[in-house]
């Protein structure tokens, strides 16, 4: 132990005498005579440029990510509104000029502001972003998918008032016939929607479900002529519904787990 | 950070857009160089995960990208060649588009999109339209868009097309500073935007990697194979004619030319260092011929 310590100090005292002989060297060299420029601003702020790519940055934050504030960025063009509030019109144009049945327009009318919405979907392929946007951290399907339940929550919203008005200014609205004429049908259509969105994507996918839709659509209505009479009926057509909207959610309950959180991986 | 390609071949039909490729990347610039139809597209498609490879894969520290998934995605900065654009968003809008589906939250994405709208030189376009802009203000908002997640994996197809020397010059630049701890891979036809920043060189001819090594390491390769000539003007279409001339300079005694030659192509011939150019003619003089 102490011998350590005495051959560290003496290597040490020969280090010191090292310098000793290099200082001297180095006065031979005139050293107090150079000057050191100070760098120019530009170079400086050219090494500090230089430099910020190895500087860390601060972590991402974990965002809690709000369903929200994805709605926000979810651009939906103005013209899918109006066309909807279209339909909207149109429904009670029918019924207080021609005073049509009001099941049979919600039967017929209310999936399609749906089906069109689907137009509004696949706007991004069309325009060759497609490629870019499943690049992207969510994936195309699910912005598709988040897409369509802006579109469908709308397009329920707009079905809601178009009852409440048939009910306050008519006869009010049985629920056992608005669930064999509305629910049903609409949920049906829903998935229909969705199934062929899925499969054909671009925008051949919109007639294909509205001619898809037309042939459901007219079998509802022959079958509703046929059966309405039928007292279970109605809860058939409440189970096919709850079903169908469970599907619906299940598709819905995987996107949103998608958005639920920001993930920094860094 | 190591991206490793792993035997990866991807077929259309009968026609092979790539053929086997294998290499590895780390943090640094790498470019790749091929001509119309190579390969380049179709090879950056499938590590920004836009396309899968018939065959083969693809490693991000060993573990595939496909099962990293939207982990990977989250890494990723891609400019596609051909890309389209909301023409009714403006320019702001499009890049909160796009940092929504990146998942950026949106205080964050504002102080990002300033930062690069600076970095494109694009700040007083953008309120304007997209479809109103130029071709090459275009091709900025693309580049921009590719970094507002941070990515530590930056793809960038072609992203100098259409760009003024300037522009190219600032995107160089910005490569070159963002690429020490990020993986950047470019594809490019103007060698001078790749001079002096990309660490390697990759090219690729017919769906094959044929070479990837360092520039200085493929110029070296050249040495005593480049050489200049002085011709008078009659003597050109010979010269043209016999021997692959990289490019002209008209002087007062006649024309300069760059010829690639194994041998000293006449006896007044200089042996000249090889540039990038030069480099391009070597692999795909049937292309630069056209
Ligand atoms: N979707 C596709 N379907 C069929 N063939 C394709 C497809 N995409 C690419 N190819 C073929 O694959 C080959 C490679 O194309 P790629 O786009 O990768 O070339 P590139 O190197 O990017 O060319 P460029 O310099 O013109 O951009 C070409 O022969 C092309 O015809
Ligand atoms: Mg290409």
């Amino acid at each position: 132990m102490s011998k350590k310590k005495a051959t560290s100090s003496l290597r040490a005292r020969n280090h010191d005498d090292e310098l000793i002989e290099l200082d001297k060297e180095f006065q031979q060299f005139k050293l107090e005579e150079f000057t050191v420029e100070y760098p120019s601003e530009d170079a400086i702020t050219r090494t500090i440029d230089a430099m910020r790519p190895y500087v860390t940055q601060a972590a991402a934050p974990r965002v809690k990510y709000s369903f929200l504030r994805q709605l926000q960025v979810m651009q939906i063009q103005p013209l899918f509104w109006l066309a909807n509030l279209l339909f909207f019109c149109m429904g009670l144009l029918v019924w207080y000029v021609w005073e049509g049945d009001p099941y049979k327009i919600m039967l017929l009318l209310s999936p399609i502001p749906f089906l069109l919405g689907l137009l509004e979907v696949f706007r991004g392929r069309n325009e060759g972003l497609l490629e870019l946007e499943i690049s992207c951290k969510y994936s195309a399907q699910q912005l598709l998918l988040m897409k369509l339940i802006v579109i469908c929550a709308y397009n329920i919203l707009l079905c809601l008032a178009l009852i409440g008005i048939f009910g306050i200014f008519g006869e009010p609205l049985l629920l056992s016939k608005l669930i064999m004429y509305w629910t049903a049908p609409f949920a049906v259509a829903v998935s229909v929607g969705l199934a062929v969105a899925s499969r054909v994507r671009n925008v051949l996918s919109v007639p294909i479900a509205l001619v898809i839709w037309l042939f459901i659509a007219y079998g509802f209505l022959i079958g509703l002529e046929h059966y309405e009479q039928a007292s279970e009926l109605p809860y058939i057509a409440g189970l096919a519904t709850v079903f169908v909207a469970a599907c619906i959610a299940k598709q819905i309950q995987r996107l949103k787990k998608g958005f639920a959180y920001y993930e920094a991986v860094h | 950070m190591k991206l490793s390609i792993e035997r990866v071949s991807k077929q259309y039909g009968a026609k092979r857009a790539l053929d086997n490729v294998s290499f590895e990347m780390t943090e640094g610039v790498y470019a790749f160089l091929g001509a119309n139809g190579s390969g380049k597209t179709t090879l950056m498609r499938i590590l920004a995960s836009v396309a899968r490879p018939s065959s083969g894969r693809v490693l991000l520290d060993d573990v595939d990208i496909e099962l990293l998934d939207e982990k990977y995605r989250d890494l990723l900065g891609y400019l596609p060649q051909h890309m389209g654009y909301y023409k009714n968003f403006t320019v702001e809008k499009f890049l909160f588009y796009i940092a929504a589906l990146k998942g950026i939250e949106k205080g964050r994405a504002k102080a990002k999109i300033d930062e690069l709208l600076q970095a494109v030189s694009l700040q007083e376009e953008r309120r304007t339209k997209v479809g109103k802009l130029s071709g090459g203000m275009k091709q900025r908002v693309g580049i921009a868009q590719a970094l507002l997640n941070d990515p530590k994996i930056i793809i960038v197809d072609e992203p100098t097309a259409g760009l003024d020397p300037k522009e190219r010059i600032r995107f160089r630049n910005l490569m070159s500073t963002i690429s020490a701890d990020r993986i950047v891979l470019l594809s490019t036809h103007i060698v001078s935007d790749i001079e002096y920043i990309a660490k390697e060189l990759l090219i690729l001819k017919r769906g094959m990697l044929i070479q990837k090594a360092e520039p200085q390491h493929l110029l070296d390769a050249l040495s005593g194979k480049v050489w200049t000539v002085t011709a008078s003007p009659n003597e050109l279409a010979a010269w043209q004619a016999s021997h692959k001339v990289s490019s002209m300079l008209v002087r007062e005694n006649g024309t300069e030319l760059r010829i690639l030659s194994e041998n000293k192509p006449a006896p007044h011939a200089e042996e000249a260092i090889p540039n990038l150019e030069d480099l391009y003619l070597h692999y795909f003089d049937e292309e630069a011929a056209k």
